[in-house]
């Protein structure tokens, strides 16, 4: 597996509700690509070395790790995909971050926000952006093991 | 005016006073009851179907949005299982302000948490997208058009008002109606 991620590769990153969807649940919010406080890492897989039901397996893992800790109200909804040329284009970056696991990968914005403050606008709209460009894949059995939403892929 | 089915009622305005019979509130943001509806035997604790008009919606809307902004400011630390930050008061109180001002045509933004602890307000309709953080000292805005260079303002908090009102006046030119009444809740059929 090449360590750059080349702009025909598509990744995938798992949503979950309410924190990356609006109230309806059916529609992304930009929030689905904001990085974590102190951080520059918006975690996501690199689709095309790994197969849906990966995927399904390292969002049930995270959603199941959050309500062990019993305190996070959060449950996974299905996945982003987005191409590595149009988060390029937005002006982004997506590395290759296998010391995570293999087939992870992170996008990183350029830009450490300070507790409690804003992202600047320019930021803002830039996670607007990609989030438009980006394809929500429900999941429609979101608790069960097996995979059974349709094919994680966008066009490139 | 358009009439909006509105299927469920906020908790503060359903005041139960018996199981089969009550009043419904309408107030508006600085608590001033307007009017009040009273229901019969045959609509179901607060989840019954009414008409209301738009402004009526809009002022449903923004008690929805400021009960969800001060349950925002009770996030623990880590709320999103990210190391997502607490929301400290100055921010939820500025956020709150701001929505309980909005004139009664601006629709009620949709509301959210964020990660660093902010809260963020979206407007969008067919002349934009608008988008305010808010921060302890510091608010970021931008408004993106279908055509043109989006509008970007980055500030101290202070002078956050100036530039939401034009962006705002900019989505929302027209006041339908100076000094609104409510004139048309009605209690839908239920089955």
């Amino acid at each position: 597996m090449p360590d750059l991620v080349a702009d025909g590769e598509v990744v995938i990153r798992a949503v979950f509700y309410p924190h990356h969807l609006n109230k309806s649940g059916e529609k992304l919010k930009k929030n689905a690509f904001r990085s974590p406080p102190d951080k520059d890492e918006v975690s996501t897989i690199r689709r095309a070395f790994v197969s849906d039901q990966f995927c399904k397996d390292k969002a049930l893992d995270i959603d199941l790790r959050g309500r062990c800790r019993g305190d996070e109200k959060k449950e996974f909804r299905g996945f982003a995909a987005i191409s590595a040329k149009r988060i390029r284009e937005f002006g982004s970056a997506i590395v290759d971050s296998r010391e995570v696991f293999l087939c992870h990968a992170d996008i990183r914005h350029g830009f450490i926000v300070a507790r409690n403050e804003p992202l600047p606008s320019e930021l803002n709209d830039r996670l607007d952006r990609l989030k438009d460009a980006a394809r929500f894949i429900p999941d429609p059995s979101p608790r069960a093991w097996r995979w059974a939403g349709g094919g994680l892929n966008v066009k490139t | 005016m358009n009439d909006i089915v509105f299927n469920h009622l906020p908790n503060p305005w359903f005041v139960q006073t018996n199981e089969s019979w009550g009043r419904l509130y309408f107030t508006s943001a600085d608590d001033v009851t307007l009017s009040w509806y009273e229901y019969g035997r045959h609509a179901v604790a607060g989840y019954s179907a009414f008409t209301v008009t738009l402004p009526t919606l809009n002022l449903l809307d923004r008690q929805t949005a400021l009960q969800l902004i001060e349950c925002m400011a009770s996030l623990p630390e880590n709320w999103d299982g990210y190391g997502g930050a607490s929301i400290p008061a100055e921010i939820s109180n500025i956020a709150s302000g701001l929505i309980a001002a909005l004139p009664v045509h601006v629709p009620t933004p949709e509301v959210s948490a964020n990660a660093n602890g902010t809260i963020s307000l979206e407007w969008e309709n067919d002349a934009g997208r608008a988008h305010l953080e808010i921060g302890k000292t510091r608010y970021s805005l931008y408004f993106r058009r279908p055509e043109g260079a989006p509008v970007y303002r980055d500030g101290s908090i202070n002078e956050l008002s100036s530039s939401k009102r034009k962006i705002l006046t900019a989505m929302y030119p027209v006041a339908p109606t100076p000094d609104y009444t409510i004139n048309s809740i009605r209690l839908a059929a239920t089955t």
